[in-house]
């Protein structure tokens, strides 16, 4: 049994690893067919969900010891704790409260509000150096000091659509007549899932850790057994899991495509719409922490379906012209990776400069930083006449509204050129290319 | 010996020791004007950057005349833009390399090169090449974006009074100004003064406060030693940053000077545009940080 519990630590204690290294930019495409592995993120919107149900109604939620991040951080945490002995509890009801929210919220479209509670993205949030989210997580790991996984059996989402899954999988431990009541195994399981009174271990809390086989004296303990109750019930396990996954598609269906009412934030090229983008984006934050300009960030004033989504903040940065990173870190296919090709033809917004704001106009100075930094060559200086200063006029169909301008300007409080994003992103047009060389060589010096 | 000898050796010792340390601190362009007469301007052209550099500052009497044995050299040049070389938005990359590479062999101790960009910096350093050229040839890379690497200093008759400037413009012995000359949206054309807003923290105070005189102003802080004019390739349009609708022209050729007044000068007629016309030019000569009076100037024109 040592060799499975040592396995599985191995491969938990890897994907750990190469997800908080991934967060610092190392290891980029391990990081993504990680995160691609996830739950939350995918459910609904890639693959990974698929192999987690699957793998579940099999194997029980050995997901949520190998695959999950936070799983295997309140393990760790857990580990500080040496006399740490637990106790068997009952299932607690929160779970099935949870269970009711998670199909509400999934039918009704509000299925990435789940994101705020979601494993993972509560994990890569932590990073994000922001207080609650690090605060959140410490709550996290502190229960998981005392209680070990009573955040994954209370109020993980994913924990309890899993649980369903998982409650007649097909392999699941069991307590055979070797036992002799000692009670090592209830002292190790996380979980708190071993009832020695009735020798059951409750599987839909189970997460499959091996800490109790390993522990046991007598070997009482079949980690891989195969349950006459299961069988029966696998179908059921299978009903659920099959509910589970087909549950996103529902709102997909039968509900119009109903965009979020009220204004929309300026977002990536690749999210192609604020309604797409929030009903794939779980925030998660991957790509706030691996922005390498440093100019997304969560919002909080976009309504519900908008909490927490990334935006771009052109007082902190702008987006580079030839950065594309955002998109091959997005598990949830929220924001589609892109080429820089791609991305230079789609217009996520439009910049508008209100000359009365202008220090050309307010001070009669050349400034002109909007023009600068423009990456298309929208933005012209052009004056009506030889008297009057060239000031930045806006040629909207070039701009992609990458907000370069808006972060360049210096005026403040309010800045003369401001990005209005567009709730549908559009096509961009390039600039006409000039022709290649001039070749103007000039003869001589000029001087 | 007495003790009147003895003084006496004592004071011409002290006296030769006192010289020989002031002679040392003096700027090395002033110690190259008395020995020999190099000219004003050195303008190359007709060839490809390395063999433009070698032949200009050879008219200089060579780079030993600018870098002597241990010292430290920045080497600025713009890669302030998240393109590639072929835009012409920053410095071309094989005359950065040859620079590198001359003033290590005329012993520099060390040859560092740095932007504070004005794209994401690891994409201006990147596509512009010049990050990894210039770790080929051996100078160090530094970044430019960290504000605990600027200080502040004062330039008391600036349109800016204080300044943050980067610690390797502050620091180092010898500082060769490579810009590129180009269009700019802002200011007209860019090359040599309006290439040192790289090495200060807060743009935007420049173009808050007044852009071409805080380009001129901080001329009178601390010159360059060297300046090397990139004209190569000049971006005629849609500078400074360049887009597909850009115009070239290709003068292929260097401007050197030690008056980054005269050498911008000279760029500002190699662009296209009378000098008069170029606000921080007009503001730099009337503050007194050079000279944009080319006719009385000894100008070397070269061709390859």
């Amino acid at each position: 049994m040592s060799i499975y519990v040592i396995t599985r630590r191995i491969i938990s204690v890897a994907v750990l690893a190469f997800i908080t290294l991934g967060l610092y930019g190392f290891g980029a495409d391990i990081f993504l067919a990680l995160s691609k592995m996830q739950f939350g993120p995918t459910l609904g919107r890639g693959f990974g969900f698929i192999l987690a149900l699957l793998a579940t109604i099999i194997f029980g939620r050995i997901y949520c010891s190998t695959i999950c991040p936070l799983g295997t951080a309140q393990d760790i945490a857990a580990g500080a704790n040496f006399k740490r002995k637990y106790k068997y509890h009952k299932p607690n009801i929160i779970r099935y409260v949870v269970l009711a929210i998670v199909v509400i919220a999934v039918i009704s479209g509000f299925g990435t509000l789940l994101g705020v509670a979601d494993p993972y993205a509560i994990y890569v949030r932590a990073f994000s150096g922001a207080l609650p989210h690090i605060f959140l997580i410490f709550l996290i790991l502190a229960a998981a000091v005392f209680r070990g996984r009573f955040f994954c059996n209370t109020i993980c989402p994913v924990g309890a659509i899993l649980g369903c899954a998982s409650k007649f999988s097909a392999i699941s431990p069991r307590i055979n007549e070797k036992c002799v009541s000692c009670g090592k195994c209830e002292k190790v399981c996380k979980c708190e899932c071993i009832d020695l009174k009735n020798k059951t271990i409750d599987s839909s809390r189970c997460v499959m850790c091996g800490n109790c086989a390993k522990v046991c004296g007598v070997g009482a303990i079949d980690l891989i057994s195969s349950q006459s109750e299961h069988r029966r019930g696998f179908f059921k396990s299978l009903s659920a899991a099959a509910f589970f996954g087909a549950l996103p598609f529902v709102p997909k269906i039968f509900l119009p495509k109903s965009a979020p009412a009220g204004k929309s934030p300026s977002i990536p090229a690749g999210t192609l719409s604020w309604a797409r983008f929030t009903n794939h984006c779980i925030g998660c934050g991957a790509c706030i922490k691996r922005c390498p300009s440093k100019v997304l960030e969560h919002s909080y004033k976009f309504g519900i379906k908008g909490f927490m989504k990334p935006m771009f903040n052109f007082d902190k940065g702008f987006c580079q012209y030839e950065c594309v990173e955002c998109g091959y870190v997005c598990p949830a296919n929220a924001i589609l990776p892109l080429t820089p090709v791609e991305k230079s033809k789609v217009q996520t917004g439009t910049a508008q400069c209100s000359h009365q704001k202008c220090i050309i106009i307010t001070k009669g100075e050349n400034c002109a930083a909007c023009a600068e930094h423009c990456p298309t060559g929208a933005i012209m200086m052009v004056s009506k006449n030889v008297n009057q200063k060239k000031r930045p006029v806006v040629k909207k169909e070039l701009c992609v509204g990458c907000g370069a301008c808006e972060y360049a300007c210096p005026v403040f409080p309010e800045k003369a050129i401001v990005v209005t994003p567009l709730a549908i992103h559009q096509a961009a047009q390039l600039i006409e290319a000039s022709p290649e060389t001039q070749n103007t060589e000039e003869e001589g010096f000029k001087f | 010996m007495n003790r009147r000898e003895f003084l006496k050796t004592a004071a011409y010792g002290g006296a030769a020791t006192v010289f020989s340390l002031v002679m040392s601190m003096r700027p090395l362009k002033l110690l190259a004007a008395e020995t020999t007469d190099y000219p004003d301007i050195v303008a190359v052209r007709g060839g490809e950057p390395a063999a433009l550099y070698k032949r200009g500052i050879e008219a200089f009497g060579g780079i030993q005349n600018f870098v002597r044995k241990g010292q430290t050299v920045l080497i600025k040049p713009n890669m302030a833009w998240g393109v590639g070389p072929e835009r012409a938005a920053n410095t071309n990359p094989e005359l950065i390399r040859e620079v590198i590479k001359s003033c290590l062999e005329a012993g520099a101790k060390s040859v560092s090169i740095f932007d504070h960009t004005c794209d994401q910096w690891e994409s201006a350093y990147t596509n512009s090449t010049l990050e990894s050229v210039a770790k080929d040839s051996g100078a160090a890379v530094a970044p430019g974006h960290i504000e605990s690497h600027y200080q502040t200093i004062s330039i008391p008759n600036g349109t800016l009074t204080q300044v943050k400037v980067h610690e390797l413009y502050l620091s180092s012995d010898v500082i060769i100004n490579v810009p590129v000359l180009k269009h700019h949206s802002g200011t007209g054309m860019t090359a040599g003064m309006k290439n040192l807003m790289g090495v200060v923290w807060d743009r935007g105070e420049y173009h808050r406060t007044s852009l071409d005189n805080c380009i001129a102003d901080f001329c009178l802080f601390k010159r360059p030693t060297l300046n090397i004019i990139d004209a190569y390739k000049v971006m005629l349009t849609g500078g400074p940053r360049g887009h597909a609708g850009s115009r070239y022209s290709n003068p292929r050729m260097l401007i050197f000077s030690t008056d980054i007044v005269a050498a911008d000068t000279a760029a500002a007629r190699t662009f296209g545009v009378e000098p008069s016309s170029v606000s921080y030019i007009t503001h730099a000569e009337s503050r007194g940080v050079g000279s944009a009076k080319l006719d009385g100037m000894k100008i070397q024109r070269i061709e390859l």
